[in-house]
């Protein structure tokens, strides 16, 4: 007890000293991870990033030393992506006194009202994503996703005449694979929630989300609730491809985890509240390289909000939204540590009828079986699974469908991952059905998106 | 060969260090003032080139507004147009240091959430020492450059105070950024913000100033900007920055075309130093490559050996130039500085720039004028027989001879240059430049004949004065380059005299036509009026309510494209009858204003008539921020602003161009109220940096040192040439009291006096000085002619009135006079000095 409050005294010395300090600067004066995160529990600090804590109450002059913080943060993640956290980190730290809202498990869902924005957590993410069929002949073949990210700079906007004034970023990702052709595209944005340039709408306006398109393209990005279920469109001039997708449940929405509390290590507040509907039909357009297919399929969507979801160890995941042919849907990740082993998993089966359940970590078993190297990034993927869930009866073997369906970044250096449609087949090549796999934290310097 | 040389030059260093070191200072100062006018001209252009990139990076095409500014809606649009691949949105905003009125800095708004990479590059890659701060939408945080802190002794946590207009701001330094490897307006006066707090702090909610764009990549910009300027229906300016730069090059291109002639003349002028320099080395070794030759030399190195030591003397001279041209440039940086900022409305020079070109053309133009001045002579001594160079009376009688064959020369070419102009040179811009070059270079062809027949003309009494003027004949050779220079010099110094005194005095009386109020009281922005600097309706209520103030005249002026320029588009009240006489109106007086109301007409000032050809009954066409306005001319004034303006009537402007607040007001003020008294107590009662607050002697004074500052880095250049000159007059005197070294010896042998040696050598001077400043004087008159007439009307589309600054003239003219007489000294104690026994040298 006497050394923990002798840790903590002089924790709390240097960080009046110097503003912000890096968890290796405070390993490196004796002080333990875990008095870092008593004090983090206790209000004593905010951890303002990965790896970054600062004293709840210091003035936002006592040094704060950002660039340097963002150069060292750039030693072990991307430079750039990590400035635009840290950047709004600060900014909400030079503003706010408050913590952001961490993920609890007694949250009360309201629905439709939680398809919105819940201000107060600092990110939050729509994604969508599905297969795609043309109609008529010959047919096309698509996979898409579609994701808004809001990531929080402050509970609100700040009171400006400025139309520019914003408390939150958005940051759009799509992609398109086009499966018979075997391209894959893909396109982003990343823009200040401000009235000229997107936002978020607030219930019952139907808009959920809306962003200007990325630069060069006339047309905005968008996310409604039509009343059912999501619309949602993008397009990308430069890059030649564009969809526009309705979506409709077709089995009702499913909490992720229990009380749709979904762990992602082991502190407390190491969270996220996170639904799903994991089969919705799709009806819409598909734009590429001047052509268009009115399209037809299934989508998988993810509504996710926290502001402490990744653990300080956090490198990367592993993400799989498996739709059968059965009628049956599995949602399975792995949380990766530094050092590469799997810190935290979870999975959930969803049956025919729309039943739930949460499976044990002993439950299920996927094995990596493939490997592929992205020549863009030389980030090395697993390409291929083979997974084993015997109380489902379930033994998959899932591969991807194209190899190459890297997302790379051209706005913030050092962000790529691998995002795919995926087959699932039986051991004996029988087809049993279709999916996404997400894979993050690949490759030196790689970071995740969020 | 090579040893001998290295020896010999040292040599000759050791025993004439006046004459080498005259040489020297002659390519020195040739070079200096070339590159001088190369390195203000370079860097004001890429001063303005740095203003045009913006943040995030060197942008493919800058929007702008018609008017100055644009609505940020403006911004989605732009960004969604086809081909862009990113758009930083820029708010810029001047403001006064608080406690430092005369300290202005640049606060630039930016989108600091945008992924920028650059950005990030420069904050993340900042020394871990430099400890810039946390990057925060706290009110007021900015990031300062290193340069600035420094300067105004700022740290990062510190807290500045800054008025904006009525407003004190609290700003926080919140990092040190080097801005300028970002690109961020290359502005070292910089302080970055974010744009929404800059926007609501500096009361620009709403307004951008620019939005820097990248095009995709390998796509041509120039289509982008045509798409950019189509989607947003013409209400906007996108250009590429080298189209930008390009109208900062056109815009600057009389003012450095003016310079860089000058600059020319004096290097002109250099070289004929040059040559006049190795022609007394030469005659001084003349003794010396005889006896080469005698023992074996080859006359190929006898030239090589000349050149050789001319090309060393060149490359000293280019090295101590470059040295003296950088120093003068730094010397003149703050006028020219002053005349971009507010004679073209651009930003000042902050640094300057010695670009690898500019390093050539010294080289060039030094070492290529050392050896073309050394050519001549040196082919002369390498023709020459062995007896010839060992004669101590080189023939001059060639020389004579050509005197005349080279005046004709020079009158032809005088003569079919003007036949020229007249027939059709007239229609060709540069042509008065052409004529000035024509007219300079005719001096050296004209001067030996004149000089000739002159001093042949008198009479000589006895061994005096007189004696000396007549003897210039007999070295005509040498004379008549020395003359030649000072006459170049007399003729650019009085041409330039002319010019700058005839425009002072137009000037004079243009501002006391113009100025008819009191007091005036012009918005600012910054160190200067500004486009967006505007007046309050109620500021300009409460002046007219001022118990002193009979009547106000208010004045809005907008910049707008016209004619493909960007100019001042003013708007007063045309039915007062002040700003109907104020106007100086070319043809028509008042019934021109009538009729301009009548018809709804625009009045259009000469310069911009003349540039865009505009004419009485002919349309205008500006571009405002509403869209492409016509309206017909219905007269001309008198205008000395650069580019011109057009005028209207404040109802016309508010109907067409949209309603606006005023830029300025001149007070009326009652009888027996004192203009200085008024004006400092209304910028006493508002806060400095806010208005400017003049009365109308205070104006007319600003508006003099305005131009006298425009025109002060001519002074050097006239500087220059007029010690060129005089280093030619020591330079001749010296060779010829070598030449005639037996001559003087068999004077001193018949009687003569040191005393007497010595005046007739300043004789020879002092007769210089006045053969080069007749012959200058004239060709002064017409090059003055040519520029008052031909170059200022065509370029700027000023009619100037002409006017003798007879007391500036003379008292250059006693300069120049008192400057020759000085050079001669040394050469007359040098000649002075020749002992009796020269002649015994020169018969053995």
């Amino acid at each position: 007890m006497t050394e923990s409050l002798s840790q903590r005294q002089i924790a709390r010395d240097l960080l009046q000293a110097h503003g912000i300090v890096h968890r290796a600067e405070l390993r490196g004066v004796g002080i333990a991870a875990a008095t870092v995160s008593r004090m983090e529990r206790d209000g004593e600090v905010v951890r303002l990033a990965r790896g970054l804590y600062q004293i709840s109450d210091a003035p936002l002059e006592t040094g704060h030393r950002l660039a340097g913080s963002a150069k060292r943060l750039s030693k072990g993640v991307a430079g750039a992506a990590a400035f635009i956290l840290v950047v709004a980190v600060m900014i909400w730290a030079g503003t706010a006194t408050h913590a952001w809202t961490p993920a609890q498990p007694d949250y009360t869902w309201s629905f439709p009202r939680d398809h919105w924005a819940r201000d107060g957590y600092k990110t939050e993410w729509w994604y969508f994503t599905g297969h795609l069929r043309s109609a008529g002949e010959p047919v096309r073949r698509f996979g898409f996703q579609f994701t808004f990210f809001r990531i929080g700079v402050s509970e609100d906007a700040p009171p400006s005449g400025s139309a520019w004034a914003a408390g939150n970023i958005i940051m759009g990702h799509a992609a398109l694979t086009d499966l018979d052709a075997g391209r894959h595209r893909f396109s982003e944005l990343v823009v200040r929630a401000a009235p000229l340039l997107g936002g978020f709408g607030r219930h019952p306006d139907p808009r959920l989300a809306w962003s200007v398109g990325p630069p060069g393209t006339p047309d905005p990005w968008q996310l409604h609730w039509n009343g059912n279920g999501f619309d949602f469109t993008m397009a990308d001039a430069e890059k030649g491809f564009g969809f526009s997708v309705s979506t409709r449940p077709l089995k009702p929405l499913v909490l992720q985890g229990p009380g749709g509390l979904s762990r992602k290590g082991e502190d407390a507040t190491e969270a996220s509240h996170y639904y799903s509907f994991t089969r919705m039909a799709a009806t819409g357009t598909v734009r590429l390289d001047g052509a268009e297919w009115e399209v037809s399929g299934t989508s998988w969507m993810d509504k996710e909000f926290g502001s402490n979801q990744l653990g300080e160890d956090t490198t990367g995941w592993d993400w799989f939204s498996l739709q059968l042919d059965d009628g049956r849907e599995v949602m399975l990740y792995l949380l990766r540590s530094r050092e590469g082993a799997i810190h935290q998993a979870g999975a959930t089966l969803v049956n025919s009828a729309g039943a739930v359940r949460y499976l044990q970590p002993g439950e299920w078993k996927l094995n990596a079986t493939g490997r592929w190297t992205s020549p863009a990034t030389g980030a090395p993927y697993p390409a291929g699974w083979t997974l084993e869930i015997p109380s489902a009866a379930l033994r998959a073997v899932i591969s991807p469908t194209l190899a190459e369906q890297e997302n790379r970044s051209e706005l913030i250096p050092n962000l790529f991952y691998w995002e795919g449609s995926v087959r699932v087949q039986s051991e004996s090549d029988e087809p049993m059905g279709q999916g996404y796999v997400e894979l993050t934290g690949y490759g030196e310097d790689s970071r995740p998106p969020m | 060969m090579l040893r001998y040389f290295c020896k010999t030059v040292s040599a000759h260093w050791r025993t004439n260090p006046v004459l080498y070191g005259l040489t020297v200072l002659g390519v020195a100062l040739g070079v200096a003032s070339v590159i001088s006018i190369r390195i203000l001209n370079q860097s004001a252009v890429a001063s303005f080139a740095a203003g045009v990139r913006t943040i995030g990076g060197a942008a493919d095409v800058v929007v702008t507004g018609k008017a100055g500014t644009l609505p940020d809606t403006f911004y989605p649009l732009v960004r969604g147009t086809p081909g862009v691949a990113g758009a930083w949105p820029v708010f810029e905003s001047t403001a006064a240091v608080e406690g430092r009125p005369d300290t202005f800095v640049r606060l630039l708004g930016i989108d600091l959430l945008a992924p920028s990479p650059d950005f990030w590059d420069v904050l993340t890659g900042l020394p871990p020492e430099t400890e810039p701060g946390v990057a925060t939408r706290r009110r007021g945080w900015v990031a300062a450059t290193p340069e600035l802190a420094a300067a105004m002794g700022w740290s990062v946590g510190d807290r500045v105070e800054v008025r904006d207009r009525e407003h004190v701001r609290t700003l926080h330094v919140g990092a040190l950024v080097n801005f300028q490897r970002w690109g961020a307006g290359g502005s070292r006066r910089a302080l970055v913000m974010d744009i929404a707090e800059a926007q609501s702090l500096f009361g620009g909610a709403g307004v951008l100033h620019r939005i820097g764009v990248e095009a995709v990549e390998g796509a041509d910009p120039a289509p982008l900007a045509e798409r950019i300027e189509g989607r947003l229906g013409g209400r906007v300016d996108a250009a590429t920055p080298a189209e930008r730069t390009g109208q900062a090059r056109q815009l600057l291109g009389a003012f450095r075309l003016n310079l860089t002639a000058l600059s020319m003349v004096s290097l002109l002028v250099g070289t004929f130093l040059v040559f006049s320099s190795m022609r007394a080395c030469l005659v001084w070794q003349r003794r010396e490559f005889g006896v080469l030759r005698s023992l074996g030399s080859t006359p190929a190195q006898v030239l090589a050996l000349i050149l050789g030591e001319a090309a060393l003397l060149g490359v000293l001279g280019v090295a101590i130039g470059i040295v003296a041209g950088y120093w003068t440039a730094v010397w003149n940086l703050d006028a020219v500085s002053s005349t971009l900022t507010n004679v073209y409305m651009l930003r000042e020079i902050e640094s300057l720039e010695v670009t690898g070109g500019t390093l050539a053309l010294a080289v060039f133009a030094g070492l290529g004028g050392a050896l073309s001045g050394t050519l001549l002579p040196a082919l002369d001594v390498w023709r020459r027989d062995t007896r010839t160079l060992l004669d101590t009376y080189p023939a001059q009688s060639a020389g004579i001879a050509r005197a005349r064959a080279l005046f004709r020369v020079g009158v032809a070419l005088v003569a079919g240059a003007l036949v020229w102009y007249w027939l059709a040179g007239w229609r060709w811009r540069p042509s008065g430049f052409v004529l000035s070059t024509v007219m300079m270079l005719c001096l050296p062809l004209l001067a030996p004949w004149l000089v000739q027949r002159l001093t042949a003309r008198v009479r000589v009494p006895d061994f005096g004065f007189r004696y000396g003027v007549r003897s210039l004949g007999a070295t005509l050779a040498n004379t008549s380059f020395s003359v030649s220079s000072l006459s170049m010099a007399v003729c650019l110094l009085v041409g330039i005299t002319l010019l700058v005194g005839s425009f002072r005095e137009t000037l004079v009386r243009w501002v006391d036509r113009s100025l008819r109020a009191d007091v005036y009281v012009t918005a600012t922005v910054g160190a200067r009026a500004g486009p967006q600097a505007t007046l309050g309706a109620d500021l300009v209520e409460r002046l007219a309510r001022a118990p002193e103030v009979r009547g106000v005249d208010p004045l809005r002026r907008l910049f707008l494209p016209v004619g493909g320029r960007r100019v001042a588009v003013v708007a007063v009240d045309l039915n007062r009858p002040a700003e109907q006489r104020r106007l100086g109106l070319l043809s028509g007086g008042d019934s021109v204003v009538a009729r301009a109301l009548r018809e709804r007409g625009v009045l259009v000032g000469e310069p911009l008539s003349q540039s865009a050809s505009l004419a009485v009954g002919g349309t205008v066409e500006i571009e405002g921020p509403l869209g492409p306005v016509r309206l017909p001319v219905s007269g001309l004034y008198r205008d000395y602003t650069e580019g011109g303006s057009v005028t209207m009537d404040l109802g016309l402007m508010t109907e067409t161009l949209g309603a606006g607040r005023l830029t300025s007001v001149a007070l009326h003020l009652k009888p027996g109220a004192d203009p200085e008294a008024v004006a400092t107590a209304i910028e006493s009662h508002y806060p400095s940096g806010f208005l400017r607050v003049r009365s109308n002697r205070h104006l007319k004074d600003d508006v003099l040192h305005v131009f006298d500052q425009t025109f002060a880095v001519t002074r050097i250049l006239q500087v220059m040439s007029l010690v060129i000159a005089a280093c030619a007059i020591t330079l001749t005197l010296l060779v010829v009291a070598q030449e005639k070294a037996s001559e003087i010896a068999l004077y001193r042998t018949l009687g003569a006096f040191r005393r007497q040696v010595f005046l007739l050598f300043v004789s020879k001077g002092a007769a210089m000085a006045f053969l080069g400043l007749a012959l200058g004087f004239a060709a002064g008159t017409g090059l003055g002619v040519v520029l008052i007439f031909v170059i200022q009307k065509s370029y700027f589309g000023w009619s100037i009135e002409w006017t003798w600054p007879w007391l500036s003239l003379a008292g250059e003219a006693l300069a120049i006079v008192c400057a020759a007489v000085l050079a001669s000294l040394y050469p007359a104690f040098k000649a002075s000095r020749t002992p009796a026994n020269e002649l015994c040298h020169a018969d053995a």
